[in-house]
């Protein structure tokens, strides 16, 4: 099993406690980082990256007019988008099994039956909802955000190195490369909604019903966790296999509030994430994001890439928008007045 | 009266409101209409079940229209289901809880000499039947509970069977263990019940080294927190002695949070200490390293486990995994029935005892008081320390001190309001509840719950109270009036009281047949460092006086000694008695009292009580004749008889 995942530095601390969470549950497996980012001089990356096997910058993942591509991305819409870049080169690169873990996501408990999954499924992915919802406000936050923004959470993707499983990455890697934004009124939402036509796209892909894997806010509602007197976590019995600590700090806070119940582990669990976000945090303090902003160091507005990205000639005259130092992209959206 | 005003006036309690911003109170304004005023702006809360910011906070549309939130949620809010608090219950309140990093308490630096200490613990074991050097966490001469308490007592109980009291506290208090270091620890010494100072441990142990090889030495451990493990041991090493007692009061040897809460919130068990359990809790990372070095200590000591109760021994046993050469159980106090009393009428009285504190189950009973003061069927009384009364709405505080010269006035003061049922909600295996005996004591059942540890066994073995699931059922069962008929029918049979002995500490523990109560004073004589005993005739004592105590002049009559106010038998004047003397001789001739020194109480009609360390001035005599009548049975320390 190979397994990656994929931030900018901003990410950094939560990626290391999916490192060290994954590597004290599975110390075999290799994991590498797909850093979307460019650390600034004199960042510490090798001593901040030191839980990870392997750590390859996106920009060296060899995607086709790089700079051009990632400027049409923010930065939610670029980890994402180098996913299926990144499956496929391992994949290429001979290994059995990919798997794929969000930088928020820490392991519990080993996934013990993922290899076994992947002996009988070639693609495996993990739903937002294993059960019906029934209180209304339930429904609107879970269900209506699956269907919108994807039946599948992205946050877990198993691969196996066969044919199904080459034929899903190679289009899945397609489409992101395409048009990997969060746009769901175009019916995208980053690389996640596209998956929802993967169990009928491809032969071989499986979907994981075990409750213990991929809990979050989202589906606490119908998830009780536990922990025994043997000190083992559980979610409706199983064992917690991994937590997706989405948006932690953020809208999850008010998320887990609202769907955690009178449960107190989930609380626990939010808690601990913080104690070990703020023992990997810097310092250094991450640095802004390099791909936010302009050669010169000014930021890049949301419109920019937007226009960017619905104008092929504008990608055509400026293969580097990055560089404004004559005058490039910026100067044009200044003086055409363009808006987005 | 404005609308808004007249609708949350009703939800504004008043006792909680003015007793949490004493501004309010001294400015003499309404607690309804501060809040209305001014109080929710301020992130004042109006009750103890309505959080005025959280509510804020979670409901932006509330606070962007500048609502009181207290209206809003009368209003609108619990219909559409927003919570007036953060969610969860009591356990969310503890584990939002800031737990800030204060200074450690630290006692005055007052070191000791190494002379001083040797001179000062050598004069205190002249003559003593034996020494105990016991180990906790604090000055319990200072510091206020219950296991303070025990080592009050347990000093007491040892100083009166002619033992010397040893104790040590860190220098600087802390949670869980000290971590190592290579400086010696800074200890506090109190000895004998007066505070001596502070001194480094290699010194103690210097000290200890030097003490007579004859003594009999013990060595008890009532707590670890602030210590280091490898200072016990030390300490241990340097002392030699014939018995080594560890008490089970809390979990402590075994993890950080004593009381086996992960997160301070939730019954964790104990688990292994790589389990995830340990890993998600606050207390999680230092446990491996906290059970090798107690277990280090373990393999070094011998310890004996003492533990108060059945529940604490299996528990203790289970979480800490650790070695000990026996397991006894010895309860701190116990209860002699007495005949059951009439009963009066009226609303079922509810107590609550303590400190407002979660690991008493505090905010569960807080909550009940919120959810049941309305109904005419019950009271509601706290009885605590002044300053730990938390006043509400529908709750009455009755203050009350529980102190070593005062240890009975807690069942005094719960059997004056006549309490028919004391909630204990410990969320933790409690290893044993001096409250739980002082409600039995006083003649009120318990409602407790079952993780509650030895106070559910407690009310199991006793039949008195009930035992619920847990804290939600106990609610239930309140709100639901079915703890009405439970009380009227014991009013019924009359209410059963008891008297409550303090019977256990290390002082009273027997590892073997020894019994803990005698008949014998033990009198006898010290003249300087030396013990010289009496030619007993039934209640008459010679002494042959030698030379010395013609040269000092003053003798010292010893005895065992109790301390009154801890033996509900006698007068509880707190007065320390000895033995009663009914006639004092020297040389045939009667002793006129002027020569009777410090320790002597006043007379009492043909009696003169010591208080078990007399002085006479004996001039030139050569025989001194005690009569005593004997009147008390004393207690013994069984672990001083080889």
């Amino acid at each position: 099993m190979i397994c990656f995942t994929s931030f900018a530095l901003n990410y950094l601390p939560r990626a290391r406690v999916l490192a060290e969470t994954l590597r004290a549950a599975h110390p075999g497996w290799p994991l590498w980082a797909v850093l979307v980012d460019r650390p600034p001089p004199g960042f510490p990356l090798a001593a901040a990256t030191a839980g990870f096997d392997r750590v390859i910058a996106a920009a060296d993942l060899g995607i086709p007019q790089f700079r051009g591509w990632m400027f049409r991305h923010d930065l939610v819409e670029a980890c994402t988008a180098v996913k299926g870049a990144m499956l496929c080169r391992l994949l290429a690169a001979g290994a059995e099994r990919v798997l794929y873990l969000d930088p928020d996501i820490a392991v519990f408990h080993p996934l013990a039956t993922l290899e076994e999954r992947l002996t009988r499924a070639s693609v495996l992915l993990t739903p937002h909802q294993l059960a019906p919802n029934d209180a209304p406000g339930a429904i609107a936050d879970n269900e209506a955000a699956a269907l919108r923004y994807g039946v599948f959470n992205l946050g877990f993707l198993a691969v196996r190195n066969d044919a199904a499983g080459r034929a899903f990455a190679g289009w899945w890697a397609a489409r992101l490369h395409e048009a990997c934004f969060d746009a769901p009124e175009r019916g995208l939402f980053t690389d996640q909604k596209y998956c929802d036509l993967a169990p009928a796209l491809f032969p071989r892909v499986g979907i994981v019903r075990d409750p213990g894997w991929n809990v979050a806010s989202w589906n606490l509602s119908r998830r009780t966790l536990a922990v025994t007197a043997d000190g083992r976590i559980t979610a409706n019995g199983a064992p917690l296999t991994f937590y997706h600590f989405s948006k932690h700090g953020g809208a999850g806070d008010a998320m887990t509030d609202r769907y955690a119940g009178t449960s107190h582990v989930p609380h626990e669990l939010w808690r601990w994430y913080a104690r070990r976000l703020a023992a990997h945090a810097g310092p250094p303090d991450p640095p802004a994001w390099h791909y936010g902003r302009y050669s010169d160091g000014t930021p890049i507005p949301p419109a920019a890439r937007r226009l960017y990205r619905r104008r092929p000639d504008l990608m055509a005259r400026f293969p580097d928008p990055f560089d404004v130092s004559a005058g490039g992209i910026r100067d044009w959206l200044a003086a055409s007045g363009a808006r987005d | 009266m404005d609308p808004v005003l007249a609708r949350i006036a009703p939800s504004v309690d008043a006792a909680f409101y003015l007793a949490r911003n004493p501004d309010v109170a001294r400015a003499g304004m309404a607690a309804a209409e501060h809040y209305w005023r001014a109080g929710w702006r301020e992130g004042r809360d109006p009750s103890a079940w309505f959080a005025t910011e959280y509510y804020l906070r979670a409901n932006p549309d509330v606070a962007g229209a500048g609502l009181n939130p207290l209206w809003h949620y009368l209003e609108r809010g619990r219909r559409e289901g927003r919570p007036p608090r953060p969610p969860g219950g009591p356990w969310r309140e503890e584990l939002d809880r800031p737990h800030p990093a204060a200074p450690p308490a630290a006692l005055p630096a007052d070191p000791l000499g190494p002379a001083v200490l040797r001179q000062r613990l050598a004069a205190a074991c002249a003559g003593a039947r034996g020494l105990v050097l016991a180990l906790s966490h604090d000055r319990y001469t200072e510091i206020p509970g219950g296991t303070q308490l025990l080592i009050a007592g347990e000093q007491r109980k040892v100083n009166g069977d002619g033992g010397t009291y040893l104790h040590l506290c860190p220098a600087v208090a802390g949670h869980g263990l000290a971590p190592a270091a290579d400086a010696p620890a800074a200890l506090g010494v109190t000895l004998d019940g007066a505070w001596l100072g502070v001194a480094t441990a290699d010194r103690l142990a210097a000290a200890l080294r030097a003490l007579p090889a004859a003594l009999r030495r013990l060595l008890v451990v009532h707590a670890l927190h602030g210590w280091q493990p490898e200072t016990v041991a030390a300490l241990a090493a340097a002392l030699r002695p014939h018995e080594r007692v560890f008490w089970a009061h809390d979990y402590g040897a075994g993890c950080a949070s004593p009381r086996l809460l992960r997160n301070d919130i939730a019954p964790c068990h104990g688990p292994p200490p790589d389990s995830l359990g340990c890993r998600i809790c606050r207390h999680g990372d230092g446990r491996v390293e906290h059970l090798a070095r107690v277990r280090a200590l373990f393999a070094a000591v011998p310890f004996c486990l003492a533990a108060p109760s059945a529940t604490a021994a299996a528990a203790w046993t289970r979480s800490t995994g650790l070695k000990v050469a026996a397991v006894h159980v010895h309860p701190h106090a116990v209860l002699a029935p007495q005949p059951p009393r009439p009963a009066a009428g009226g609303p079922v009285r509810i107590g609550f005892i303590g400190a407002a504190a979660y690991h008493k189950g505090w905010p569960w009973f807080r909550d009940l008081v919120g959810a049941a003061r309305a109904l005419p069927e019950y009271r509601f009384f706290h009885f605590a320390d002044a300053a730990a009364l938390r006043p509400m709405d529908g709750l009455a505080g009755v203050a009350v001190s529980v102190t070593p010269a005062a240890p009975f006035v807690m069942q005094q003061a719960l059997a004056a309001r006549r309490i028919d049922l004391v909630l204990a909600l410990s969320p933790w295996p409690e290893t044993f509840s001096y409250a739980a005996h002082e409600a039995l004591a006083a003649g009120a059942d318990l409602l407790t719950v079952a993780g509650s540890g030895h106070i559910a066994a407690l009310v199991r073995a006793t039949g008195r109270g009930a035992v619920l699931a847990d804290a939600d059922a106990l609610a239930a069962f309140v709100l639901s009036r079915r703890a009405v008929p439970l009380v009227r029918a014991r009013r019924e049979a009359g209410r059963p009281g008891a008297h409550l002995h303090h019977v256990g500490s290390t002082a009273t523990l027997a590892l073997s047949d020894a019994a803990a109560i005698t008949d014998d004073p033990d009198l006898h004589l010290l003249i300087g460092r030396r013990r010289i005993d009496a030619a007993r005739d039934r209640d008459v004592f010679r002494f042959a006086l030698p030379p010395a105590a013609a040269r000092r002049r003053v003798v010292r009559l010893r005895s065992r000694s109790l301390d009154t106010a801890w033996d509900p038998a006698l007068c509880g004047d707190g007065r320390h008695l000895g033995v009663a003397v009914r006639a004092l001789a020297l040389d045939g001739v009667p002793v006129p009292p002027v020569r009777l020194g410090a320790g002597w109480h006043a007379a009492e009609d043909e009696l003169r009580w010591t208080d078990g360390d007399a002085a006479i001035d004996v001039a030139a005599a050569r025989c001194l004749d005690v009569r005593i009548a004997p009147m008390l049975r004393y207690w013994r320390v069984p672990l001083f008889v080889a």
